[in-house]
């Protein structure tokens, strides 16, 4: 037996940051030590603290240890391992107090968490199908192999879960029509496509849990009559589908995939279709369309539902990867159980990709009602470097820009949508003060213009109309009107757009307007950019009082658009200035010298106004 | 050799001859019989076995349980 075991976290992020290096350096630094057979390593998935990474958590004792290098492992084993002194400069530091925390307990980050989907993401081998039976695997899968079809059904009805992909339909009334509805053959599908931009929840899952998917694949099979299901999951996550493709030939070897499954008469086979990474893919008809190897676009209007007639026109159903991997525990746990967490109308967890300007970012699941101020400010810890809060964008592409005055909404699908914005999948992007509003929509417009499929007009043209709108807004070209023509456009592709691409594309636009709409009118009328990021409105200019030249703002422009004599006020050429903000970010805070001016400051300096 | 003692390092491994879970004549109890069996038969050095494995890689049990 191990007198210690030490967890790894190999998701995606930690192994950029090195992860296997650190593991590499470790078991070199065990063997000098003679503790190899003293210590076991696990390569978990991910924690969710990426941004903290890579995660070294010690067990029986629960140190967690980040930001390790492979560097540090000499240290750590010698002072930690052999010597028992705890390494005080990797624990995690409370970014208020300073003070380190040794145990994830304790990190705010992690206290206020609910972790469902994420039950087993840090926590367990993934490659280890021993790891997951453990923790209860499987068990939910040979409970429903002795429970009724509709037994099954009920029970997830009963929990009030709502689908984790975006929409929040519900998921056992999906269930019960793809069962109902009578067929030779029928498909399950998990959407494993992730196309938002920031969005890493589903991969996380794959990597981290993938058991769990494949296990609520197959509770979904019995459920409506379904022998085969495919998994639709992005080439661009290769650990994951490597996971998955593992985690399919360890059910299979154990007899927990395949023929007879348990000796139950039950078959269930599941493939995998790497997708090329199309947000429009994760469409419900376009999914089923890239599967069957043609080009992924939505199924034009009238179509069937997919639950009617989806892969090679046979009944699929298709759910999230996140909403099948907490259903074997809502048949494990039962239905209560679940719809006692959350909300009334939305039970359960919500996962998110907290990123942006927060102090903390990186994975996080929540129990549905949660205040969003609450995710900002105390899991997130708040906005970094003493910047104010400005915003929050949830819902991706298809979602909307939240003001500081719904913080205190309490975190759910119709909330969400009813303040303009949604759940989407799950990404949420903190914006401070130092975000242009004009400029983050124009930045959610862009994606979609890019990823339309192109089959449909008002999506094709109409969200290239209002990204050239938002250009000359944030060009300066602005023109009174053009912000009721946003208006009027973004309503006419959200009526007429044949899928939920070109219905939802306008609402970074639409909920940008609704609450900040004065900074487009800035934009318009008073050629300003209030928060100074909309380089045609901005200029940067040296305050020849404050400037004592110093010249590191000369040295280091890459433009050569500086001048001035050493200890002598500095000027900028404005017709070679860039405007890439490096005199301002270098000019020392004792001078601040360097300013950035905007709409009338520069219509008065270039009167010889000054600043 | 019939009831010979055999190393079952994973679930998949049987604990002995009297196990006779296989891909042919999977055994209905498998998953329940892993975590707290033998079902089956009685014998402690099977359950031994089994408790070795859940305590090697039981490692975490603290993680976001609170
Ligand atoms: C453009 C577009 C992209 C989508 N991308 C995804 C995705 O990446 N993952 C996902 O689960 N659902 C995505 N959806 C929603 C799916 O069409 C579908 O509603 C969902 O997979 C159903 O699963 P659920 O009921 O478990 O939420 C997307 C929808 C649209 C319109």
């Amino acid at each position: 037996m191990y007198d210690k075991q030490i967890l790894i976290c190999a998701g995606t992020g930690c192994i950029s940051s090195g992860a296997l290096d650190v593991k590499g350096s470790l078991e070199k630094e065990l063997e000098k030590h003679n503790l190899q057979d003293k210590v076991r390593i696990i390569l978990s998935g991910c924690h969710g603290f990426c941004e903290k990474g890579p995660i070294f958590i010690v067990y029986p004792e629960d140190i967690f240890y980040c930001g390790v290098t492979a560097e540090d492992m000499p240290e750590l084993v010698e002072e930690y391992l052999v010597k028992g002194n705890i390494v005080d400069r990797l624990l995690y530091k409370d970014p208020i107090t300073g003070e380190s925390v040794t145990s994830h307990e304790n990190i705010p980050f992690y206290r206020q968490q609910k972790r469902l989907v994420l039950r087993n993401c840090g926590v367990i081998d993934p490659e280890n199908i021993d790891e997951y039976i453990i923790r209860d695997g499987y068990s939910g899968l040979k409970k429903s192999l002795q429970m009724d079809p509709k037994e099954i059904i009920d029970t997830v009805k009963n929990s009030g879960l709502r689908g984790l992909g975006g929409a929040g339909f519900p998921t056992g009334r999906k269930w019960e029509t793809a069962y109902k509805i009578e067929s030779d053959k029928k498909y399950v599908v998990c959407n494993a496509d992730e196309g938002d931009p920031g969005a890493f929840m589903d991969r996380s899952v794959l990597e981290g849990d993938p058991h769990s998917v494949l296990e609520g694949l197959m509770i979904a099979g019995k459920a409506i009559g379904s022998d085969e299901a495919y998994v639709y999951v992005r080439a661009e996550y290769p650990l994951a589908v490597r996971r998955l493709r593992k985690a399919i030939a360890q059910a299979e070897e154990y007899g927990l995939l395949g023929e007879n499954i348990l000796n139950s008469g039950f078959n269930f086979k599941v493939n995998v279709k790497e997708g090329a990474g199309a947000f429009v893919c994760g469409e419900s008809t376009a999914l089923v369309i890239s599967i069957e190897g043609k080009r992924g676009m939505p199924k034009p209007l009238p179509r069937p539902r997919t639950t009617e007639a989806g892969l090679w026109d046979k009944p699929t159903l298709l759910n999230n990867v996140k909403t099948l991997s907490v259903i074997p525990q809502i048949i494990n746990n039962g239905a209560d159980w679940f719809a006692g967490i959350g909300t009334e109308k939305c039970k359960g967890t919500a996962v998110f990709a907290l990123t942006g300007k927060t102090n903390c970012s990186g994975l996080i699941e929540v129990p549905m009602g949660i205040k969003l101020g609450k995710i900002i400010h105390e899991i997130g810890g708040g906005i970094p470097g003493g910047k104010k809060f400005k915003a929050v964008q949830t819902g991706g592409p298809s979602g909307g820009c939240l003001p500081e005055s719904k913080l205190d909404l309490a975190v759910d699908f119709d909330t969400l949508l009813q303040a303009g914005s949604m759940m989407g999948s799950g990404g949420m992007v903190v914006l401070d003060e130092t975000t242009c509003m004009v400029d983050v929509a124009r930045y959610f417009l862009n994606f979609t213009v890019e990823e339309s499929c192109g089959q449909c007009t008002p999506c094709r043209s109409g969200t290239l109309q209002m990204l050239e709108i938002l250009n000359d807004i944030c060009e300066g070209n602005g023109r009174e009107g053009d912000v009721e023509l946003l208006l009027e456009l973004g309503k006419s592709i959200i009526d007429s757009s044949i899928c939920g691409l070109g219905k939802s594309a306008p609402n970074p636009v639409l909920s940008t307007i609704d609450y900040f709409r004065d900074e487009y009118e800035a934009h318009i009328k008073d050629k300003t950019c209030p928060a100074l990021v909309c380089k045609n409105l901005i200029i940067y200019d040296i305050d020849q009082e404050a400037c004592t030249g110093c010249g590191r703002c000369r040295k280091n422009c890459p433009a050569g658009a500086i001048a001035g004599d050493k200890k002598e006020p500095h000027v900028i050429d404005q017709e070679k200035c860039t405007k890439c903000a490096i005199c301002y970010d270098l000019c020392p805070d004792r001078f601040s010298a360097v300013k950035c001016l905007t709409g009338e400051k520069i219509t008065a300096m270039a009167k010889g106004g000054g600043n | 050799m019939k009831g010979e003692i055999k190393l079952m390092e994973r679930f998949i491994d049987p604990c002995c001859d009297k196990c006779v879970n296989s891909k042919i004549k999977p055994c209905e109890n498998f998953v329940e019989c892993r975590l707290s069996g033998p079902i089956c038969h009685e014998n402690k050095e099977c359950t031994g076995k089994r408790q070795a494995i859940i305590e090697k890689y039981n490692h975490s049990p603290g993680f976001f349980q609170h």
